[in-house]
């Protein structure tokens, strides 16, 4: 079950021994009764009636019947390997981390390099605070068995699942790379003050000025097939240097995505050619923007709209799912 | 079936010379990774590691990633 729920209807499914996961304004999930529940603020959801931003409802998602037990834990920057060390044998790890922390930027920019990190289904997002409020309210994570609020710590659930059945993470992505200038850089980071465009150094403000870029399109990567966008967060002329949602990798080829003649069409076009029953979804907050999704639905990809959303690694402007199928016995 | 890591085309496909289109999503970052990996450091020390990384990842994901298995190996996975 995924749906848009009171906090006395989420309070009740508690009572009722569910195990949850929560998506919504800090205030509501306050009054949520401890239980088997994990949650991460957010005000923005698509719900059963569309996009909306709202601070009346929670979005619950109850962990079906095939995950036979899970654990919690809160991980900070210094503990993220540990998290491929706790992952069940045969399950998923859901992960929540909220935005702007620390253990936001390390995970983002370590992670993909662990190895094994894409042996076993890591999937989550990233908890925010409405737009209006930033710098004001602190994104949070909540463990719901313990009461146990964060700020600043990465929280995981890892899920075991009965034999026959495995899950699979999936994302859906409207962009994919232009036929442009090839850009990279020699370190990893969120902040970008130089780069190569086509093998020559550039200073990426200036590149960026000289092009006219202006943060609408995110840049994209292609991983074997994968399209991977990098969104653009700020141009900080002065200070000469880039800001991004996610972080640049050295050895990887960027170019902006190209342009969308109808993002919301595309958006569209794009879920609708991903034939799943998703158990999880979540999509981003430009998404919500950029594709006028308030009021809009998005098929059975219902779920909370993130600062960022977790299929291995840390993407944006992509809706992230996983989805559970009969493998007929246990992977080895 | 996955083949055993003696195979040659663990070692086309970890120094990416396998040109398929892969289905799951992780095979897709995974072998990024491994690749990537492979032209940073083609010793033969790395490329054993890769091997055994390559053979794990998809032993683990034997069944999900099936579809990519046979892309990879062809009717010798079968």
């Amino acid at each position: 079950m995924r749906a848009m729920l009171s906090v006395d209807e989420v309070n009740a499914l508690i009572v009722a021994g569910e195990r949850l996961l929560l998506a919504g304004d800090e205030m509501l999930l306050r009054r949520v009764h401890r239980g088997n529940w994990v949650g991460g603020t957010i005000p923005y959801f698509i719900g059963e009636e569309g996009g909306t931003m709202t601070r009346d409802k929670i979005f619950a998602s109850t962990l079906p019947g095939s995950v036979i037990s899970f654990s919690t834990r809160f991980y900070d920057e210094d503990d993220l390997p540990r998290i491929l060390e706790d992952e069940p044998n045969h399950g998923f790890s859901f992960i929540i981390i909220p935005a702007f922390s620390r253990v936001h930027h390390v995970f983002a920019e370590t992670v993909p390099g662990y190895r094994g990190v894409f042996d076993r289904p890591l999937v989550g997002w990233i908890s925010g605070v409405a737009l209006g409020e930033f710098g004001q309210v602190t994104p949070k994570v909540v463990d719901g068995r313990t009461g146990r609020w964060s700020g600043d710590a990465a929280l995981c659930l890892h899920a075991v699942l009965v034999d026959n059945i495995s899950a699979e993470v999936g994302i859906v992505n409207p962009f994919t790379q232009g036929d442009g200038d090839t850009i990279t850089v020699d370190h990893a980071g969120f902040r970008i003050h130089k780069a190569r465009v086509n093998g020559r150094d550039v200073m990426l403000t200036d590149y960026f000025a000289d092009k006219g870029i202006d943060g609408q399109l995110p840049l994209v990567a292609n991983y074997s097939g994968a399209m991977v966008n990098v969104s653009i967060k700020s141009i900080l002329s002065r200070e000469g240097c880039v800001d991004f949602y996610a972080p640049l990798f050295p050895d990887v080829d960027y170019r902006l995505a190209r342009p969308l003649d109808d993002y919301e069409a595309a958006l569209a076009l794009e879920i609708g050619r991903t034939r799943v029953d998703p158990t999880l979804s979540m999509n981003c907050i430009q998404n919500f923007i950029y594709g006028r999704l308030d009021g809009k639905r998005t098929g059975d990809f219902i779920g909370p709209i993130t600062f960022g959303e977790i299929a291995y690694r840390l993407l944006n402007q992509t809706l992230v799912y996983m989805v559970l199928r009969d493998t007929g016995g246990q992977e080895a | 079936m996955l083949p055993p890591k003696t195979h040659p085309r663990w070692k086309e496909l970890v120094c990416g010379k396998v040109k398929v289109s892969f289905t799951l999503l992780a095979t897709k970052f995974f072998i990024t990774r491994v690749t990537g990996r492979a032209k940073i450091d083609p010793s033969s020390e790395s490329i054993g590691q890769l091997i055994d990384e390559a053979y794990a990842f998809f032993k683990k994901n034997e069944k999900l990633a099936q579809k990519d298995i046979e892309a990879i190996f062809g009717q010798e996975s079968k």
